[in-house]
């Protein structure tokens, strides 16, 4: 027996058999077509991007190599960068939270089978599908002034005309409005699956034990929900700084520069004000800081979220 | 095994192709096959009127040669020039593209210097042309693009608003008290007296009246923060504070002030002679056409104007610069002029222009025309724009004393 054992248990460990060489050259076969692409449409072009930063690259001129010298102007002298980092930062704090329990609200709402669930899907998904650019100029038109909200406030409630998409705190409010109403359709559809994979028993438990609803909401829910909202999380917030579209059409980065993101700052560098080398700088501090912020979550992964066994 | 191998190579075979195919699929400058060469047209186009009269001109020149065709490609006006620069980066820019006086400086890098063997062969004669826009589509002495329009800012004013609050139309000698007399008159109702979107342009008509002062001086340095920009400005914002200027939403989108125009909320509004096509179309009000009015400063007014040039990447210039002799010979002019979506540059069809109620409006052109400067520009016309528009929005709207804001747009777009 014990020279049976360790032959068998050698020929399993893959890489030293002709059956393991065989089997991982399958593995590369079927990774090949998306490693391929990665390679050349994504790190390729990263890489690219990052190298860019380090020269002086004007869209119409000859480029020079400059060194570190683009961030240490971001950092010192830059007059808007801190804006807009700080733009986008308020912009992750207000929009991460309120798609979180918008989105765990109502799929927590529609979870029982309550009639039409399935339309209550639909209807709530509708805006995420919905081409972002057509949406946020409607928002403009109904936020403008005279617009259909200005005439709502100002005639239903009797206040003065507004100008919402004017003012520096309100533009910043209704891009996270906006934002909002996009996107949480797509992490409710998420919540809604996770919950619907919760074991039902648990709540039997629950209720057999005398447990309330709110306190299972917490104790039942949440926890078992935990591998959902984190998925949803670390998407959520990835696309959070790289928002562009909604504050680009509605406001424009306005008034001033009170909602004028990174990403938008970047494509006034790039492409308004013709320096390529400056915008790669910017979209690698915002690559930093994207991966530092992912990474934070992935360690708070360990304590935070609970796999089923 | 087998199979699995063989599902992977054609997927990578399937990504490979579509690789390649992606990337060939783009427009090139120009092509040609059976004799005939199809050229890109890259231009702006504000509004589905302007893209019409674009489509008639195209027609126009394959009626002329039937060897050229021509595929237009439009942007709005802000973006067309964002495109273009990142198409050039790119490579891939159209054959014939639209230049407009201020920006020439900063794309004439992108184009063919025409001399004059080029202009002969085309059948072109630059003294065709109003002198004024002909010298502003030139770099360092060579013309870069034939000029199709040009004009000075004007005021459209709502000829049913001013008869309702029982004001007499402007006349081609009215001075910048009359015209706020009658913006405050008309600031009634829910409706707006002017109504203005902060462009440099625009900007620089009034500070021109007042103070006799471009934002830009003549060697194309910014000048925008001297005590008579900073008074005109402060002026402006006045008028917005008692509500003669509507508030402004923070867009991008500089057609903003004219569309509260021809939507009928705003009774004047300062655009150029191109809109007029637009205004008379769509709006559901007669329009009126005054000059600018006569301020401190004397009264003059800047002109702009645009022209169509050739890019150097072009592969058919000759065939490219005989398609623009057409776009801006006498007939397509005369079209343009008719339509009201040119005054034409060409000075022998200038008088197109004048049909039905425009008539009246001839004597007040002339005499702004008469008394006009170009438009100063500088090689960083669109940083300088992109500062201004963006920062002049809360500023015009109470949010920045005029001293800082043009005091900002000085050092942020100033020094470079």
């Amino acid at each position: 027996m014990t020279l049976v054992a360790p032959a068998a248990a050698r020929a399993a460990t893959p890489g030293n058999t002709a059956a393991g060489r065989r089997a991982g050259l399958t593995a590369l076969g079927f990774l090949a077509p998306s490693g391929l692409g990665f390679l050349i449409f994504t790190l390729l072009p990263i890489v690219g991007s990052i190298a860019l930063a380090f020269f002086s690259w004007p869209i119409l001129g000859d480029h020079t190599f400059v060194g570190g010298r683009n961030f240490v102007t971001l950092v010192t002298t830059d007059p808007v960068f801190f804006r807009a980092l700080r733009n986008t930062v308020i912009f992750v704090v207000l929009y991460v939270p309120v798609n979180f329990v918008i989105s765990l609200g109502l799929a927590v709402w529609i979870s029982p089978r309550i009639r039409l669930r399935g339309l209550y899907r639909v209807l709530f998904f509708l805006p995420a599908v919905t081409p972002i650019v057509a949406n946020a100029l409607v928002w403009r038109l109904m936020l403008q002034p005279k617009g259909l909200v200005d005439d709502l406030l100002s005639s239903g409630l009797g206040l003065g005309p507004t100008n919402l998409l004017g003012g520096q705190v309100s533009a910043m409010v209704c891009v996270v409005a906006m934002s909002v109403w996009q996107g949480f359709g797509y992490n409710m559809l998420v919540f809604s699956a996770g919950l619907d994979a919760i074991n039902p028993n648990l709540y039997e438990a629950a209720d057999i034990d005398g447990v309330s609803r709110w306190r299972q909401f917490w104790t039942i829910t949440v926890p078992m929900l935990s591998p959902s909202m984190f998925f949803a999380a670390v998407l959520t917030m990835i696309t959070s700084f790289q928002v562009f579209s909604q504050p680009y059409i509605l406001t424009g980065g306005g008034p001033g520069a009170a909602t004028q993101t990174m990403v938008m700052y970047m494509y006034q560098k790039g492409f308004q004000f013709y320096s390529l080398g400056m915008a790669s700088a910017i979209s690698t501090v915002l690559l930093i800081i994207i991966v530092l912020v992912t990474g934070l979550q992935f360690l708070g992964q360990r304590r935070f979220v609970h796999y089923d066994g | 095994m087998k199979v699995a191998a063989a599902v992977a190579s054609t997927t990578v075979l399937a990504l490979g192709l579509t690789a390649c195919g992606g990337s060939g699929g783009q427009s090139s400058g120009s092509s040609s096959s059976g004799g005939v060469t199809t050229m890109t047209w890259q231009m702006w186009s504000g509004s589905e009127i302007e893209t019409e009269t674009l489509n008639h001109l195209s027609e126009m020149v394959t009626q002329a040669d039937p060897d050229i065709k021509l595929t237009i490609q439009t942007s709005t006006f802000p973006d067309y020039w964002t495109k273009l620069a990142a198409q050039a980066s790119g490579g891939d820019v159209g054959c014939i593209l639209g230049v407009q006086g201020p920006r020439a400086p900063s794309i004439s890098s992108l184009m063919l210097p025409l001399d004059q063997g080029k202009l002969d062969a085309a059948g072109i004669k630059m003294s065709d042309f109003n002198p004024a826009i002909s010298q502003a589509l030139q770099s360092d002495g060579q013309q870069i693009a034939i000029p199709y329009d040009f004009g000075p800012l004007v005021v459209f004013y709502n000829k049913d608003l001013f008869a309702k609050a029982g004001l007499k139309t402007p006349s081609t000698t009215w001075t910048v008290d009359e015209f706020e007399a009658d913006a405050r008159k008309l600031t009634t109702g829910g409706k707006n007296g002017y109504g203005m979107f902060p462009t440099v342009d625009q900007f620089a008509a009034w500070t021109l009246t007042r103070t006799g002062q471009q934002p830009i001086d003549a060697s194309g340095k910014l000048q925008v923060d001297t005590p008579g920009m900073v008074d005109t400005f402060s002026w402006l914002q006045g008028l917005q504070k008692d509500g003669v200027i509507p508030q402004l939403p923070a867009t991008t989108d500089t057609s903003a002030a004219l569309n509260e125009y021809i939507a009928g909320n705003t009774a004047m509004v300062v655009d150029g002679p191109w809109q007029y096509g637009n205004i008379v179309k769509t709006a559901k009000f007669k329009p009126g056409v005054a000059v600018i009015p006569a301020g401190a400063g004397g009264g003059t007014s800047h002109i702009a104007g645009s022209g169509y040039g050739v890019s150097k990447s072009c592969k058919t210039p000759d065939a490219a610069l005989k398609a623009i002799a057409t776009i801006t010979g006498p007939d397509a002019e005369t079209y343009l002029g008719k339509a009201g979506r040119a005054y034409p540059a060409r000075t022998a069809q200038s008088d197109a222009w004048y049909v039905g109620d425009l008539k009246e409006a001839k004597p007040a052109l002339d005499a702004a025309i008469s008394k006009s400067e170009p438009f100063h520009s500088s090689p960083t016309l669109t940083q300088v724009q992109t500062v201004f528009q963006q920062y002049g929005i809360p500023a015009l709207n109470g949010q920045q004393p005029a001293a800082d804001f043009l005091k900002q747009v000085q050092q942020q777009a100033g020094g470079q």
